[in-house]
């Protein structure tokens, strides 16, 4: 084996292990900005990867709606046996009516913040082995994206971007724990901070912590983004799911469900401007 | 003359396989996944790969491949093109110089060289997170089972890469 260490061939792979950590190093340096190499590559694989995603979407909604059909003759059996199961389905779409009258509201805030400017994208790569759901869309710098810019559904929030390609750019949820911003209770304006944590993150569930001893916060009630840090106010985050409080009994916290399925995503909007752009949170929670 | 062809018929194989393995994983989403754990196929198919070809060309399809990783997952700063390199060249190495080529050691490589690169995963992006809990939720529930189901499926991968070789030596 030492023969192979005094050879050329040794030599040719130490220059590119050289090289590719140079790189590395530069885009750390750099921070938000995809690696050339890799951004040559996935600039060129972007259609591929974007075709196989809507083949894989395809074969999704076939199995989906197959499963969703017979789903819904079981549930139309059970309510035609139980009637108190109609009446619980009742009230899931008096509910749901009670959504849709938030999301108009969610749609009026939108009318209110002209400030705010889109840039549409699908995504068209996602990492299975990432616990937090992270993916790539196929927009980037050329579309006006930077990094920060917070990331919507019509539903809510999903994230920021973390790294801008040419034409792609990769998307951190706010199941990560890398992510932290500024929340409020809609209902009860208190305030906390929603950040990632891998349990929570198994269940599609992030944390509203740094709660005061003396807020309301209630199960159900909606979570919203603060407008500090790089989010602007008003997003729509989750809803509240479990509440606690930590082991010295001085702050409270509550497990968040996300308005967005990060499973079923497949078209995002990406806010590349808004007033007060710019700030940063950091874990202590200072701008 | 018809071994320089059948060479490169196995290496045109081999980047295919590569590049379904690749479009796979990061399109078809966790269609393997089985609770936590997800195999990352090219990571096997890279150690079956690596068992029969030189050091040299071990390493450049895991820099190769590795690049393609950087970016579409959600690693960043040349992770993947720096790991795999290694793995393909150290694999090259230890299957020449020490051990045989046979499933044994092809087993014994794939479960080191996937345990490497799941754990230097954890430790670069999980391992100081928030909680010593949630640290080692990742390394205990995502990054050990990942490593050893992609290891299983060396064995379809070993035997593939060995008809090719044979074909090749022949």
């Amino acid at each position: 084996m030492r023969f192979f260490f005094r050879s050329r061939q040794f030599k040719i792979i130490l220059v590119i292990v050289a090289i590719v950590a140079a790189v590395s190093v530069i885009c750390a340096a750099v921070g938000g900005v995809i690696a050339p190499q890799a951004n040559l590559i996935g600039t060129i694989t972007a259609p591929f990867r974007s075709f196989a995603t809507s083949i894989s979407n395809g074969i999704s909604d076939i199995y989906k709606a197959y499963s969703d059909g017979n789903a819904l003759l079981l549930e139309n059996a059970e309510l035609e046996q139980e009637n108190a199961e109609l009446r619980e389905k009742l009230a899931e779409y008096d509910r749901a009516i009670y959504e849709n009258d938030f999301y108009k509201n969610y749609l009026e805030i939108k009318e209110k913040n002209p400030d705010f400017k889109f840039t549409a994208a699908s995504l068209i790569s996602r990492d299975s082995s990432d616990p937090y759901g992270g993916f790539v869309i196929n927009s980037g710098s050329l579309s006006g994206i930077e990094e920060y810019d917070p990331v919507i559904t019509e539903q809510g929030l999903v994230g920021y971007i973390t790294e801008v390609g040419l034409t792609t750019s990769k998307v951190t949820t706010i199941l990560s724990s890398e992510i932290t911003l500024g929340a409020l209770d809609n209902r009860t304006n208190d305030s906390g901070i929603v950040s990632g944590e891998i349990d929570l993150a198994k269940e599609g569930k992030c944390k509203f912590y740094n709660l005061s001893r003396s807020c309301n916060i209630a199960v159900g009630d909606y979570v919203v983004t603060s407008g500090e840090g790089i989010f602007p106010d008003g997003l729509l985050v989750g809803s509240i799911e479990t509440i606690g409080s930590d082991k010295y009994n001085t702050s409270i916290f509550a497990s968040v469900k996300p308005f967005v399925d990060m499973e079923e995503i497949r078209g995002v909007m990406v806010i590349t401007d808004f007033d007060g752009k710019g700030g940063v949170l950091t874990e202590e929670g200072e701008e | 003359m018809r071994k320089a062809k059948d060479r490169y018929i196995a290496f045109a194989f081999n980047l295919l396989i590569f590049a379904l393995l690749f479009i796979g994983h990061y399109s078809l989403g966790g269609i393997l996944t089985v609770k936590n754990a997800t195999p990352l196929l090219i990571l096997p198919m890279l150690t079956a790969f690596s068992m029969f070809n030189d050091e040299l060309a071990s390493a450049l399809t895991g820099l190769f491949f590795g690049i393609f990783m950087d970016g579409a997952s959600s690693e960043v700063y040349c992770f993947n093109a720096l790991v795999l390199l290694f793995i393909g060249l150290f694999t090259s190495l230890i299957s020449k110089y020490l051990f045989n080529r046979n499933i044994r050691s092809v087993a014994v490589l794939s479960i080191l060289g996937n345990l490497f690169y799941f754990c230097l995963k954890w430790l670069i992006f999980y391992a100081f997170d928030s909680t010593i809990s949630s640290s080692l939720t990742y390394l205990l529930d995502y990054a050990i089972p990942s490593a050893i189901y992609s290891a299983v499926f060396i064995i379809p991968f070993f035997f593939l890469e060995r008809a090719f070789y044979r074909k090749i030596v022949s």
